[in-house]
């Protein structure tokens, strides 16, 4: 009897999994009428992908899921690399491209999926304490807050000095539900977070209404001196702390503990990533050509009906949002421990600069705004500990910081004002012309 | 046109003035549904301010204005929109930072049915809805002949295209009037011909109604069913282009005068 059971289960489980490629194949099939031969491959794929994620220690549930984002990538990819250039081409080329495709996704597999898993599954492994805690994780961060910025500024056109304030909302409202509300979970309380740090925002943001520019400057960076003050005036903030210090709860999601640099980073990665993707859509929307026209000409907004008010208030709130968990993650998976000071002016300022050096208007931008803006110091440093090494006193490494930033930020306004990521484009259209040039 | 039906715009008594200088005086006049309408008249003569009363830029200290049966004080500039009033602007009022498509899409805002929610996490609507504008911006693109340039940011684009992309997102909203503040000024012969035609067209294809100003008065002539002459921030004719351009104070105020 027991046999029977055994048979009849694996049998039943075997037939559902073949169900399951078979949809796949009904899928593809009737939305494009090709038979896709490579459909084989990619579920040896997908089981290599989810089978390595586990073996090097991932829950269960997470390397199902990152199995399911990179066979994601890798379905966009081969859309992007190979199909999309045979549009319109005779049935028989499109199934023999995927016979193409099943030998290349077959063969590579291996290789591939370590590949493709970069960001979420290797370089946790490869990667040492030290870049996790001093460089990706802040990258991330800082690459999340310079989009909460940019949204606002880049834009909606809508200045702002007060980045830091929000984050700071962000990250004592996180801590402080945390206690408020035992058992909520980690992920709910960067969201909840976000929330309130959302609602400071559209207070904030409700003189921009009537005035603009550099007058809105001053109404943010009230913002940022009020909650600074606020959050060290009051202990109930910080649960009683004197000096309005907090500190991390242990990093527990699903009853799994990220509180090792690695967990934190890809606690932090799988946490930044989906809001970039967010406001990716969001900027492509009619909302994100709302904000453009609104920035780039606000009369001429009004009068072809975009309610101005909404479109504006709604810039704060998405904001400062995104600011508010970008705090939350700079309290609880960067710093561990944060007082209101660490979200001062001069971090308001550290925000401002990744967008303007990555480029306002841009989403890319923000990553390659907040990796110069975290690695520059560390190359500084190595560069004094080896070249400059007894050329320059250890104290002038922080000026000469402060001076190479100026500059920087002085010469992508004069030169380049749309920032890195225009450079960067304009690179790529190089790159993809050069071989045409011979 | 005929008299009988009630007409699309009528204007009673509108006057406006900034801070005490007076720029439109005791203004009124009926715009047929389907017709185009020219205003005429030197520069500084009030023309751009009461198409700014018309969709709702300015308010008037007197007057009412009342749009497809609905009469109001004053308009506002969200309200005139959505009555179906859109126009295009004497100093082009482009997005510059945005492409062409994304400037005419903006024409779309009112139609879009989805929620921001849905549009981040592209849900429910928001893909059919974005398709839908998406569809009614390329027709505007063909009809305007401006494929060649879909992606091209406005700002890049020359002053003639310029002046085309902004009609284009005008007529993106499908407006039931349309309010062009000299949309030939600075155009050479070729693109005012084609810029007249754009405008014929629509005025035929769509059935939109049409209030223009334009200083070329053979454009105007040769383009219009009414013509309504301003000096001074006063009207000083109003009728069929014929019958306007015989009248004496017209011929003394603003034909004698026209620009070359
Ligand atoms: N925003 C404004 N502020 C002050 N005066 C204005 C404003 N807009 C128009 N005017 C004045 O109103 C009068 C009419 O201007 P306008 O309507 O632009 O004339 P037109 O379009 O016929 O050349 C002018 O004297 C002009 O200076
Ligand atoms: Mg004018």
């Amino acid at each position: 009897m027991s046999f029977f059971m055994e048979v009849l289960l694996g049998g039943l489980l075997a037939g559902v999994m073949y169900s399951l490629v078979a949809i796949g194949f009904v899928l593809i099939y009737k939305a494009s009428g090709v038979f896709n031969f490579a459909q084989g491959s990619m579920v040896l794929f997908a089981a290599l992908t989810f089978v390595s994620l586990l073996e090097r220690g991932l829950p269960f549930w997470l390397a199902f899921v990152l199995s399911l984002l990179s066979m994601l990538l890798l379905a966009l990819l081969l859309e992007r690399l190979v199909l999309r250039h045979l549009v319109n081409r005779p049935p028989i080329t499109l199934f023999m491209a995927t016979l193409g495709l099943s030998y290349v996704v077959e063969g590579v597999a291996q290789a591939l999926w370590a590949l493709l898993a970069l960001a979420f599954g290797l370089l946790p492994f490869i990667g040492n304490d030290y870049w996790f805690s001093a460089i990706l994780i802040p990258f991330l961060v800082l690459s999340l807050a310079g989009l909460g910025l940019n949204l606002l500024t880049g834009y909606a056109g809508q200045l702002s000095l007060g980045s830091a304030a929000f984050m700071a909302v962000g990250a004592f409202a996180s801590y402080k539900l945390q206690f408020l509300l035992p058992g909520l979970p980690l992920l709910l309380s960067f969201v909840a977070g976000g929330v309130v740090a959302a609602a400071v925002g559209v207070v904030f943001g409700l003189p921009s209404l009537r005035i603009k520019g550099f007058y809105l400057l001053v109404s943010t960076l009230a913002a940022q001196f009020f909650v600074e003050w606020l959050l060290t005036k009051f202990a109930w903030f910080s649960n009683g702390n004197e000096s309005g210090v907090i500190t991390a709860p242990p990093l527990l999601v699903a009853g799994h503990d990220f509180g090792s640099p690695a967990g934190r980073y890809l606690l932090t990665l799988s946490v930044v990533l989906p809001l970039f993707v967010l406001a990716g859509n969001l900027v492509r929307s009619s909302l994100g050509r709302n904000w453009m026209a609104v920035r780039d000409m606000d009369t001429a907004a009004a009068v072809i009906g975009i309610p101005i008010l909404r479109t504006k208030l709604l810039a704060f709130a998405i904001s400062s949002f995104i600011l508010g968990v970008a705090g939350s993650l700079w309290a609880f998976t960067y710093l561990g421990t944060v007082e209101p000071h660490g979200f001062d002016l001069s971090r308001s300022f550290q925000v401002l600069f990744i967008i303007i050096l990555g480029g306002m208007g841009s989403i890319l931008g923000n990553f390659l705004g907040a990796a110069f803006i975290v690695l520059l110091p560390i190359v500084l440093s190595i560069l004094s500990g080896s070249l400059l090494s007894g050329v320059l006193p250890a104290g002038q490494l922080e000026n000469l910081q402060k001076i190479i930033f100026g500059v920087l930020i002085i010469l992508f306004l004069i030169k380049e004002p749309d920032g890195l990521a225009r450079l960067w484009q304009g690179w790529r259209a190089r790159a993809r012309l050069w071989p045409l040039r011979f | 046109m005929s008299q009988t039906v009630a007409p699309l715009l009528s204007l009673a008594h509108i006057s406006l003035s900034f801070k005490g200088v007076k720029a439109v005086t005791d203004i009124g006049f009926d715009v047929a549904e389907g017709e185009i309408c020219a205003l005429i008249g030197p520069n500084g003569a009030g023309k751009s301010s009461l198409l700014n009363v018309i969709n709702g830029v300015y308010q008037p200290q007197q007057g009412e204005i009342r749009f497809a049966g609905r009469a109001r004080r004053a308009m506002q500039p969200h309200e005139a929109a959505v009555a179906g009033i859109a126009r295009t602007f004497q100093n082009i009022a482009l997005f510059k930072g945005m492409s062409v498509l994304d400037n005419i899409l903006t024409g779309r805002n009112l139609a879009s049915r989805s929620s921001w929610l849905e549009q981040a996490f592209r849900l429910g609507r928001a893909e059919a809805d974005e398709e839908a504008q998406r569809a009614v911006a390329e027709e505007v693109i063909a009809f305007l002949r401006l494929q060649a340039w879909r992606h091209t940011p406005v700002g890049q684009l020359p002053y003639g295209l310029q002046k085309r992309v902004e009609l284009g997102r005008a007529l993106a909203a499908r407006p039931r009037l349309l309010l062009l503040d000299e949309p030939m000024a600075g155009m050479n012969r070729e693109e005012k011909r084609e810029m007249s035609q754009f405008i014929r067209e629509v005025n035929q294809v769509f059935g939109t109604t049409i209030v223009l100003i334009e200083h070329d008065i053979g454009v105007v002539m040769e383009l219009s069913d009414h013509v309504v002459v301003l000096d001074y921030g006063r009207k000083i004719g109003d009728g069929e282009p014929a019958a306007v351009r015989a009248l004496p104070e017209v011929i003394a105020a603003y034909l004698g005068q026209q620009r070359h």
